[in-house]
């Protein structure tokens, strides 16, 4: 469905009553504009017109009177069209707006990873704008124009048939190169909008990594590719404002030749039936008010052809907009709910992993059947070298992304057949890219459980061992952090995220290498204190550093998408294998010191 | 070689946060006026063609009611019935004249506006990102992304939309000029009455404006809060699904967009408001005319080709006015964003290079710390007399718990800042006294947090260096260990990444990123944390090749995972910004300090860890 019919019937289904009352306003003003030229000629008559002599004054203040209340009235229906065409884009802005943020909130990893923030803000403001635009100008305004044409139509048809028959000869003509010209803009107009996209891509990316150019000295680098950027948005802009500018003179122009025959054609008729009786003039067929009415109808018509190219632009313009809006309003999450999904409470925490493959793109293979029973209150470790699989394995448990075969069961069920919501909630994945949002870091630590007890977020930031150091802080847990607030060292951010999903105590957590930005000292006494609220709970473990290892139930060492070892460190250490080569690398200085110092031992002993 | 001592720190630049506040600015701002005529000097010729086309269709304008009261008086209610040709035929004829000269004149006044107007706003944005790019890393500590990307879009959309808006504007201004004039020439009289309601009209319009600039400046306000909401939505929308907060976003994301809506709906009642006084006003204006002309016409002394003429220009009068009126707001929203614009433009950038910068020579990589203190904030040293010097080819290993100041060091080097006080040399040399190209093109820093573009592998590995070659590229990834992941990604090193690298897994976006750092080959080359997210075989093995292709090079080195530094040539303990341990590992074991207790905390059994 194209989309400028779909925003038709978008308006008339939520406010079908208000369209209504902005179109019975537009009538109003279009009747009230149309009759003052009218009025007008009727005047022009009067005044010429010898045998009127006796009503002199009386009559041209009476049709002054009506004049003055005729624009009273169009000014009142204009506002009132005003208003409504405005309130009623507003509204639908605003609608579009919010089904588009909670679209995204809900669309998927797998549709995030393939999108700038750039692109999806420039949606949400540019295109919104312009079915914003569309709604007020071309979906309200628009029927004052074809009101005012028909109208003119319709008057002039009844002063004078033959010189109006010529007149409305212009009006196929531009309906025909509105329609043409509406075509072709609008191919223009999705091309800027698409090139204006990547061009704010290009500068968002430039001022978030503005750190990797200041350390290469890349600016000139940087320059050039905005540059190609923003040229192609001023040539493409270009194109389309000539376009339409042509478009706009050429129906302007039609629209004038059109004045220049009445001229000929009205003069012409008004001197045909000129007759002079008794010393008088008279007219016969068309008196000269007429002719002038047709002037002044005319006249009234040069707004609404002009607004009839803002409007072609508009429609062009929304319809371009709208599809890039609808294309994601219409777009199904990879990650559906079933329809009968079951709320599963608190789950124990039992963790299954039956023949599970995954692929990012659906052919490639990043997970190769992997099996894994995880018992309640397990903690399971993760290791491996990049790549290996790891943070995938993780973002598989709470729907992240869904498995392309096998199923991941908890408690037994399918999580398929679970609601996300009761999923998530019994999942609590600390992400290995760290986020914190612009706001206190009260708000920040409670950002999963906005009605959370001071207690308790307190408690979450002593876990992490963050309460410190937030405690000193001038305004302690309303100091703001973020962009806008303090900045925080990487370790402290990580620590952030920690707290933030201990406070909901998930009966599964999953921490992905969350503490490699934090020293060892501070990382075992985060590591301390979780084991003690541990209890009951699952814990999948993604790390690097062997003592935090060590301790797991289970250690799952990845290699390349499968799980190539498992079993517990003191297994694994003794045989030769990834675990082995892994381990030796990282204690390697430690076995080498302490070998220096056996020898060093034996060295003393052999004294 | 010039020592410079004490520099006093200044305080943090960037875009003053009230600037942000200011919604809407005067309707005319002389000096944002003013400095975009200066822009549009570069382009003459078109303004000129702007300007002549806007005569043109201003001539054409007045010119339509003065031939068509010609025609009426002269020939049509008057005049001969013969030789029509002659007579009314050449007045139409006069008539169509008029009209492609304002076909004609519309389409190049139009048209080279367009020109103008884009020409004008790509060279305000290629100064603003030009600007952005000569800023200090301070400048961009102080400024978020989101407030500088609104201003290179947003503002300068602004400034576009009032472009194609009001120049066609000032051209109503000069018609309705013309238009008096025309009507003053043609009956001073009766032009005068029909003009005595026209001050009516400024005051009614001054008032309103005065009443309605809160509303519009509301809707600014809350759209501009909507925008920032969604954005931080789409960034955090991992957090959110994660820790299901999407019901609690929308909630708070309807809050705001509904009362951005509000206002929205209230500005459009308030825009409205004017209508009908407006419409009165003129109607008024031409019901004057129709009286008091038609009580001259009467009396023979006012033909009514005239009258007609006369109300003919004062429909056309009023128009404009109206139409300037709806545009107060667009003025007024333009020039707070010209203000906006110029004032990004205007910071100056806090670190420059020194007139007589030299080029930094090709260096032999010794680095030297002379007593150097440093703050991000003036007052708060991060940094305590460090004395230091590394020499060519060493690579040194800088530890220390969260905070201690390690990053800060490195980045002194790179004079991402400068020293609150003492020196920084590199083969002796200040580094404020060279170039910042010629000085960073010879090192390359490894951050914390790797950043990759959204672009091929090949081009994220190359960067700026336009002269390496793919070979180099090629061999550059395969000593960090990453071309094995990269020739298995579907289109190899042409592989387009996501945005900051999303379909790589941590530990690959961080091996590409030092891909890029050593390709160029740096003498000197830092390393933040950059395996922080890897196990220890990789890093070790990567290591090992580092030490192969940096032979002789440089290199610093920040981790906090001892196994990673043991081999150094020195390492340097940092605590609380302070210098209190160098030397080789056995050394400082042997010491007993400091680093000998990290070193027992990452290897030795943890008592208190018991799962
Ligand atoms: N851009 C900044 N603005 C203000 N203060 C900062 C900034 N960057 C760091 N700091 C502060 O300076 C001090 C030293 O930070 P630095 O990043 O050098 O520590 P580090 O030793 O590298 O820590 P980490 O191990 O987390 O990298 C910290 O207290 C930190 O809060
Ligand atoms: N969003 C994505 N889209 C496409 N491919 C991806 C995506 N994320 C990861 N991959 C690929 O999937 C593989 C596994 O990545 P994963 O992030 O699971 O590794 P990991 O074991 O967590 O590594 P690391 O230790 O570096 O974090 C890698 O080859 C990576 O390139
Ligand atoms: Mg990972």
């Amino acid at each position: 469905m194209s989309p400028v019919i779909r925003l038709y019937k978008m308006i008339l289904h939520y406010h079908g009553r208000q369209l209504a009352l902005g179109y019975s306003a537009t009538l109003g003003a279009a009747i009230a504009g149309l009759t003052i030229p009218w009025v007008l000629g009727i005047g022009i008559d009067r005044v010429i017109d010898p045998t009127n002599e006796t009503q002199g004054t009386g009559a041209l203040l009476a049709l002054a009177a009506i004049i003055v209340l005729l624009g009273l009235s169009r000014g009142l229906f204009s506002w009132a069209q005003t208003f409504i065409g405005e309130g009623l884009s507003q509204k639908i802005a605003y609608r579009i707006r919010n089904d588009y943020y909670d679209q995204l909130q809900h669309l998927s990893f797998a549709f995030h990873d393939k999108q700038t923030t750039g692109s999806l803000m420039s949606r949400a403001t540019a295109d919104v704008e312009a079915v914003r635009m569309f709604v007020n100008m071309g979906a309200v305004r628009s029927m004052l124009i074809v009101l005012m044409l028909f109208g003119a139509a319709i008057a002039m048809l009844i002063t004078d048939v033959q010189l109006a028959l010529i007149t409305l000869a212009f009006v196929p003509v531009l309906l025909f190169r509105a329609i043409r010209t509406s075509r072709r803009l609008r191919r223009l107009w999705l091309r800027v909008q698409e090139l204006t996209g990547e061009m704010v891509a290009t500068l968002q990316e430039n001022l978030t990594g503005i750190r990797v150019v200041k350390a290469f000295a890349a600016e000139e680098h940087e320059i050039s590719k905005f540059r190609v950027r923003s040229q192609a948005v001023a040539h493409q802009t270009f194109l389309a404002q000539s376009t339409w500018a042509k478009n706009f003179a050429i129906m302007n122009f039609s629209f004038m030749v059109v004045m220049s025959a009445i001229l000929w054609f009205g003069g012409n008729r008004v001197i045909d039936g000129r007759e002079v009786v008794n010393g008088q003039i008279l007219y016969l067929n068309m008196t000269p008010g007429e002719l002038a009415s047709f002037f002044v109808y005319m006249n009234m018509l040069i707004m609404p052809v002009r607004m009839s190219g803002w409007i072609v632009n508009s429609f062009s313009r929304a319809s371009s907009s709208g599809q890039r809006l609808f294309d994601i309003l219409d777009m199904k999450s990879p990650v559906q709910e079933a329809p009968d999904a079951v709320d599963v409470g608190r789950s124990s925490g039992r963790v299954t992993f039956d023949h599970v493959s995954f692929a990012y793109d659906g052919v490639n293979d990043v997970l190769h059947d992997i099996n894994v029973e995880v018992p309640v209150g397990a903690v399971v470790a993760l290791v491996g070298r990049p790549g290996s699989g790891k943070t995938t394995f993780a973002h598989l448990v709470p729907r992240f992304y869904d498995v392309t075969e096998g199923r991941i069961l908890i408690d037994g069920r399918d999580i398929r057949d679970l609601t996300l919501e009761s999923l998530r909630r019994n999942v609590g994945v600390i992400q290995q890219d760290v986020f914190i949002h612009t706001a206190s870091i009260r708000d920040n630590v409670a950002y999963g459980y906005v009605e959370a007890h001071m207690d308790d977020v307190v408690g979450a930031m002593k876990i992490a061992q963050l309460h410190d150091f937030i405690d000193e802080l001038p305004s302690a847990y309303e100091t703001v952090v973020g962009e806008r607030g303090i900045g925080l060292s990487g370790g402290q951010r990580q620590r952030l995220a920690i707290a933030r999903t201990i406070l909901l105590d998930p009966p599964v957590l999953v921490l992905d290498d969350s503490t490699s930005s934090v020293d060892v000292h501070t990382e075992r006494l985060i590591l301390h204190a979780l084991d003690e609220v541990i209890e009951g709970r699952t814990t999948f473990l993604i790390s690097n550093r062997f003592h935090a290892i060590a301790q797991a139930d289970e250690i799952l060492v990845f290699q390349d998408g499968r799980i190539a070892q498992r079993g517990k460190h003191d297994d694994l250490v003794d045989v030769p294998g990834e675990y082995q080569d892994l381990y030796a690398s990282q204690m390697r200085p430690f076995e080498e010191a302490r070998v220096a110092a056996l020898e060093a031992e034996r060295a003393q002993g052999g004294d | 070689m010039a020592t410079k001592t004490q520099q006093k720190p200044e305080a943090p630049r960037g875009l003053s946060g009230n600037m942000d506040e200011i919604f809407l600015g005067n309707v005319l701002d002389i000096t944002v006026v003013r400095r975009l005529v200066r822009y549009s000097m570069a382009y003459r010729g078109t303004t000129i063609a702007v300007v002549f086309g806007m005569l043109g269709y201003i001539s054409a304008v007045v010119a339509q009611p003065l031939i068509i009261a010609w025609g009426i008086d002269g020939f049509i209610t008057a005049g001969p019935d013969e030789d029509r040709w002659g007579s009314l035929g050449i007045v139409s004829l006069i008539f169509f004249g008029d009209t492609l000269l304002l076909g004609v004149s519309q389409f190049i006044q139009f048209r080279s506006l367009s020109r103008l107007s884009t020409n004008i706003l790509y060279d305000v944005r290629d100064d603003m990102f030009t600007h952005l790019q000569k800023q200090s890393t301070t400048f961009f500590d102080h400024n978020e992304v989101g407030r500088i990307m609104s201003r290179v879009q947003n503002d300068v959309l602004a400034l576009q939309e009032w472009m194609e808006m009001s120049i066609p504007t000032v051209g109503d201004v000069f018609l309705l000029g013309a238009i008096i004039v025309a009507m003053l020439v043609a009956d001073t009289q009766m032009a005068a009455l029909a003009l005595a309601p026209a001050p009516l009209m400024i005051l009614t319009m001054f008032i309103w404006q005065r009443k309605a600039k809160p509303t519009f400046i509301r809707i600014r306000a809350a759209i501009s809060v909507v925008n920032a909401n969604l954005q931080e939505g789409i960034t955090g929308v991992r957090v959110a699904q994660s820790m299901n907060r999407q019901a609690e976003n929308l909630r708070r994301f309807d809050t705001l967009n509904r009362a951005h809506r509000d206002a929205a709906v209230h500005g459009g009642f308030l825009s409205g408001m004017l209508m009908p006084p407006i419409e009165m006003i003129s109607m008024t204006s031409v019901g004057i005319v129709v009286v008091f002309g038609g009580l001259r016409v009467y009396d023979g002394l006012l033909e009514v080709g005239v009258l007609f003429a006369f109300v003919m220009f004062l429909l056309r009068f009023f128009e404009p006015i109206r139409l300037m009126t709806m545009e107060f707001t667009q003025f007024q929203k333009a020039m707070a964003s010209g203000a906006r614009i110029f004032e990004l433009l205007d910071i100056e950038p806090d670190m420059h290079d020194p007139a007589d910068a030299a080029t930094l020579p090709e260096v032999q990589g010794r680095i030297e710390f002379r007593d150097v203190t440093f703050g991000y904030v003036p007052g708060i040293p991060v940094l305590n007399h460090i004395n230091l010097v590394i020499e060519p080819g060493e690579s040194v290993a800088f530890v220390g718990l969260t905070g201690a100041g390690k990053t800060s060091l490195a980045s002194l080097v790179q004079r991402f800042y400068d020293v609150t006080d003492g020196q920084v040399l590199i083969d002796g040399i200040d580094v404020r006294d060279v170039s910042r190209k010629s000085l960073a093109s010879q090192m390359s820093m490894v951050l914390q947090e790797p950043f990759l573009y959204s672009e091929s592998v090949r081009a994220n590995i190359r960067f700026n260096h336009a002269d390496v070659t793919d070979e180099q590229i090629e061999a550059a990834a395969t000593a960090v260990g990453a071309h094995d992941f990269i020739v298995k990604m579907p289109d190899g090193y042409d592989t387009v990444l996501e945005q900051r690298g999303a379909n790589l897994s941590m530990g690959q976006r961080a091996l590409v990123s030092m891909a890029r750092a050593i390709v160029s080959d740096p003498r000197i080359l830092m390393l933040d944390e950059a395996t922080a997210n890897m196990d220890s075989d990789t890093e070790h093995k990567l290591q090992e090749a580092l030490r192969v292709v940096l032979k002789g090079r440089t290199s610093l080195l920040i981790a906090h995972r001892l196994s990673t530094i043991t081999g150094a040539d020195k390492i340097v303990v940092l605590e609380h910004g302070n210098l209190v341990e160098v030397g080789k590992h056995q050394e400082l074991l042997d010491q007993g300090g400091v680093y000998a207790g990290l070193y027992a905390m990452n290897f030795g059994e943890d008592p208190t860890l018991s799962v």
